[in-house]
């Protein structure tokens, strides 16, 4: 019997040796559309394209979650940490993981043995703004894609990490980068782009997933020309409408977060990011379609309908937030919506299919910039806590507070949504920002009109906060305090439980109908990942990113002093409920 | 915007990381060499000539290197969202991704407020004054009058620049629709040659370098904001603040550079005017 096993395993590795990817099983289309459904295998960011961030497995509930244990844990090595901002994958028997410094890591699902590695070539010129993080990869047919800090996105083949293709998202010497998970949409790999500075100009694209090819591509600002199969595609907006002069030859706008994809209207939604230059008084108009969610036909890159955040955005309030599909129940009647918790403190409640508005709610206890949205839509604006212009006659000038700060009342950071609760759970923030005009500021060797900013926490006793929201009302059915700020992703289970990590570093773990703390394990960094949970043999699993970083231990300022003793890592955890 | 906040929040948080060591004067001369960092594809100062990167900034480091004995190893900075920044990644601190800084880095404002708020770097050794200006086609503009002449015509700047933001603001945003945005001066100057522009606001120097490059003889006029700062600065050298010794030293050999005719000599080969730093008056 012995003798057999061994017999049969080595004729096995051989023929593994002949034919490696045909044996190996490959992502297809279906294992996409399944993947919000499918408990064996985690195939998509978001845990479904749709990006509700949950799942029907439940044996991990209030009641047997104090024996959730580690199974194992993963080093990334090297002296590279930072923020470690991605949410693993998991298939046949691998775990696709991203790193800090576009870094991508395979591991066996049950010993946590490396497969292989992957490190990009970073040039030595790029000058990345905020951090050098990666959120994640994107599973397709046998190749396992993601994007690089110097804005290029590379596909391996999963089983050896060995590079199929790598194109050039943009050109990183004109300011552009890359760290979202890319999202798999039939068959095409449909990414946005990286961009700090002034002078980008945001776009979405498509790629044939296994090939590289550009199919579609359309730009984010209004004025600029969409390409569809190397053809013109029509140009995006009106050129003119709501930018003045040539700015919108570099009106920003950059989808940095990538995308969700709903199959039941077939639509891709895409968040772009603020409108620049920062300076509004300069840029009179809405200065589409910065700060806005897309809503993009997958099949020609079409803009099927748009929804702005904020109008004329003067706060750097990105819209690049996930916008999230769900069924709403409102009034007796189920209406196809979306949501989205944006960076301004308001959380959205949209009709997907038209992106006809519904509701905005704070869902940050205090907002400076708006009192409100009408029933259009449109924010009311506080008009003297808008940043003023930067002047330059020498003089610091006048200190304006705002709230929520540039970094959000969310961030990047995925909320999720439970179907059997019927609420979102929103990681937020409770900070805000002085603004001032600098006196004097230089640029390259010359002198050029700067603003200062500085962040301040709200209350001393937390910035973090986990916020339930029934989207039906926006009412806050429960809330939970963190000091240090929230900076990693959420996950909802049928099992009634929430995830989410701290920069404390915990992964924690909460009642989702009550928020009661039901469990909590110390990862040695912080948490800024997004966890996910499957099942194995009948167990089931939960895995988290640790290693501390992004943009938060970046700034100064009051933030700064609650978080600079925590160390940072570059750890792949992994839980288990046992059997028995 | 995210990268100017970074920048600025770094400068005003209590991060107070000693960051990395730099070398000092006694092993900089005892290892012959000084790194020297420069601005990347920054002409006229610094750019890439074929594999070379050549350019005033890069003779001034080499002027200075020689004088003290030492060779000048020039390394090529991506210029960040402000000069803070780029103090902090090349000077004391060290970029995250990169985290070795050069001994010493050229074109820094010496500017008592901008020294104040960058207290972790030494600047000094001022070797030039530079100015805010416009160049006219004369052809377009027979005789510049002033900024109220580009309400008939069209005027380039480098977008995100100080004659940017004072172009768009000024007559409350009416020049706004006369105002062209290119990625960079010098390509601003090309816009005035293929007449796309009638004018181009910008620094005098990339202004002077880029005419020079061409070998056009436009007319370039100092350029002051009406009622506002008057338009000029002037530029040194940043070592890490723990550093003076090494500042005192080049500070000595950048002054007999200047006196004797060294550092003009630089500019005036690269076709611009040598404007000293203080003139005497």
């Amino acid at each position: 019997m012995k003798f057999n096993t061994l017999l049969a395993g080595a004729v096995s590795v051989f023929a593994l040796l002949a034919s490696q990817t045909v044996n190996a099983k490959s992502v297809t289309d279906e294992d996409i559309s399944n993947s919000a459904k499918a408990t064996d295998q985690v195939v998509t960011n978001g845990l479904g394209t749709q990006g509700q961030r949950y799942s029907t497995l439940d044996k991990i509930n209030p009641a047997t979650i104090s024996k959730l244990q580690p199974v194992w844990a993963f080093s990334f090595g090297g002296e590279k940490m930072r923020g470690q901002e991605a949410q693993p994958l998991v298939q046949d028997g691998t775990i696709y993981v991203t790193g800090s410094y576009s870094r991508m890591f395979a591991v066996d699902v049950h010993t946590g043995q490396k497969k292989w590695q992957y490190e990009a070539r970073l040039p030595d010129d790029i000058l990345p703004c905020c951090d050098v993080v990666n959120r994640g990869a994107a599973l397709y047919d046998n190749l396992v894609i993601f994007g690089t800090l110097d804005a290029k996105l590379i596909a391996l083949d999963k089983e050896t990490g060995k590079v199929v293709w790598k194109k050039d998202i943009e050109d990183y010497t004109g300011g552009y980068s890359y760290t979202a998970a890319p999202l798999i949409v039939k068959g095409k790999v449909i990414t946005g782009v990286s961009g700090g500075e002034f002078g980008i100009v945001g776009k979405v694209e498509a790629r044939d997933a296994k090939t590289g090819e550009l199919i579609w591509s359309r730009p984010t600002v209004e004025g600029h020309m969409g390409m569809l199969n190397g053809k013109d595609n029509g140009i995006t907006g009106v050129t003119n409408a709501s930018w003045p002069g040539d700015l919108w030859k570099s009106g920003g706008a950059a989808p940095w977060l990538g995308g969700t994809y709903d199959p039941e209207t077939n639509l891709i939604y895409m968040g772009t990011g603020q409108p620049g230059p920062w300076n509004s008084h300069i840029r009179p108009g809405d200065n589409l379609y910065s700060s806005s969610t897309l809503a993009i036909d997958p099949e020609t890159g079409k803009i099927v309908w748009s929804y702005q955040t904020t109008p004329h955005d003067g706060w750097d309030f990105d819209g690049v937030n996930e916008f999230v599909s769900f069924d709403l129940n409102k009034d007796g009647k189920t209406i196809k919506a979306g949501a989205t918790a944006s960076r301004n403190g308001f959380f959205f409640v949209l009709d997907r299919t038209n992106g006809k508005f519904i509701s905005a709610t704070p869902f940050v206890s205090k907002i400076t910039w708006a009192k409100g949205y009408t029933k259009d839509g449109r924010p009311e604006y506080i008009d003297d806590n808008r940043p003023g212009a930067p002047t330059a006659d020498g003089q610091k000038g006048k200190v304006v507070f705002s709230a929520p700060s540039f970094l959000g009342g969310k961030n990047w950071m995925p909320m999720a949504y439970s179907q059997d609760t019927k609420l979102f759970y929103v990681p937020s923030n409770e900070w805000g920002m002085d603004i001032w005009n600098e006196p004097v500021s230089y640029k390259r060797g010359a002198a050029y009109l700067g603003a200062g900013f500085t962040i301040k926490p709200l209350y001393d006793d937390h910035i973090g906060v986990l916020r339930a929201i029934d989207p039906s009302t926006g009412k806050i059915v429960w809330e939970y305090n963190n000091k240090a700020p929230l900076w990693g992703g959420v996950l909802a289970t049928k099992g009634n439980v929430v995830f989410t990590g701290t920069p404390e570093g915990y992964l924690k773990a909460f009642n989702a109908k009550t928020g009661a703390e039901v469990w909590k394990f110390n990862t040695g960094s912080g948490v800024v990942g997004s966890p996910i949970t499957w099942e194995e043999n009948g167990e089931q699993y939960v895995a988290v990113l640790s290693g501390w970083g992004g943009a938060v231990p970046l700034w100064g300022g009051e933030v700064a002093k609650q978080v600079k003793d925590i160390n940072q890592g570059g750890m792949l955890w992994v839980f288990k409920l046992p059997k028995s | 915007m995210r990268i100017r906040i970074f920048l600025l929040a770094f400068l005003l948080g209590v991060i107070s990381l000693s960051g990395a060591k730099a070398a000092t004067y006694d092993e900089i001369m005892q290892r012959g060499n000084m790194v020297v960092a420069v601005y990347r594809d920054f002409p006229p100062f610094s750019y890439r000539q074929g594999e070379n990167v050549v350019g005033i900034d890069v003779e001034v480091a080499k002027a200075v290197c020689q004088r003290m004995g030492l060779k000048a190893i020039i390394r090529e900075q991506t210029a960040g969202e402000t000069v803070s920044d780029d103090l902090r990644n090349v000077v004391w601190k060290g970029h995250y991704l990169e985290h070795n800084t050069a001994d010493m880095m050229l074109h820094i404002p010496v500017d008592r407020d901008f020294m104040l708020s960058n207290s972790e770097a030494a600047i000094f050794a001022p070797y030039f004054r530079d100015r805010l200006a416009v160049v006219t086609d004369p052809e377009q503009i027979s005789s510049y009058q002033g900024l109220d002449d580009f309400f008939d015509h069209k005027v380039g700047v480098e977008m995100g620049s100080l004659a940017d933001q004072y172009l768009l603001t000024i007559h409350d945003g009416k020049l706004i629709d006369h105002v062209v945005h290119y990625r960079g001066l010098t390509k601003a100057v090309d816009g005035l040659f293929k007449k796309d522009v009638a004018g181009v606001m910008g620094v005098r120097s990339e202004i002077e370098g880029a005419l020079s490059a061409q070998d056009r003889k436009y007319r370039v006029v100092p350029m002051t904001l009406p009622g506002l700062f008057n338009g000029e600065w002037v530029l040194g050298m940043a070592v890490k603040s723990s550093n003076r010794q090494l500042a005192n030293a080049v500070e000595d050999v950048v002054a007999a550079l200047i006196a004797d005719g060294t550092i003009p000599a630089i500019f005036k080969s690269a076709g611009l005017a040598y404007i000293p730093a203080y003139e005497k008056q």
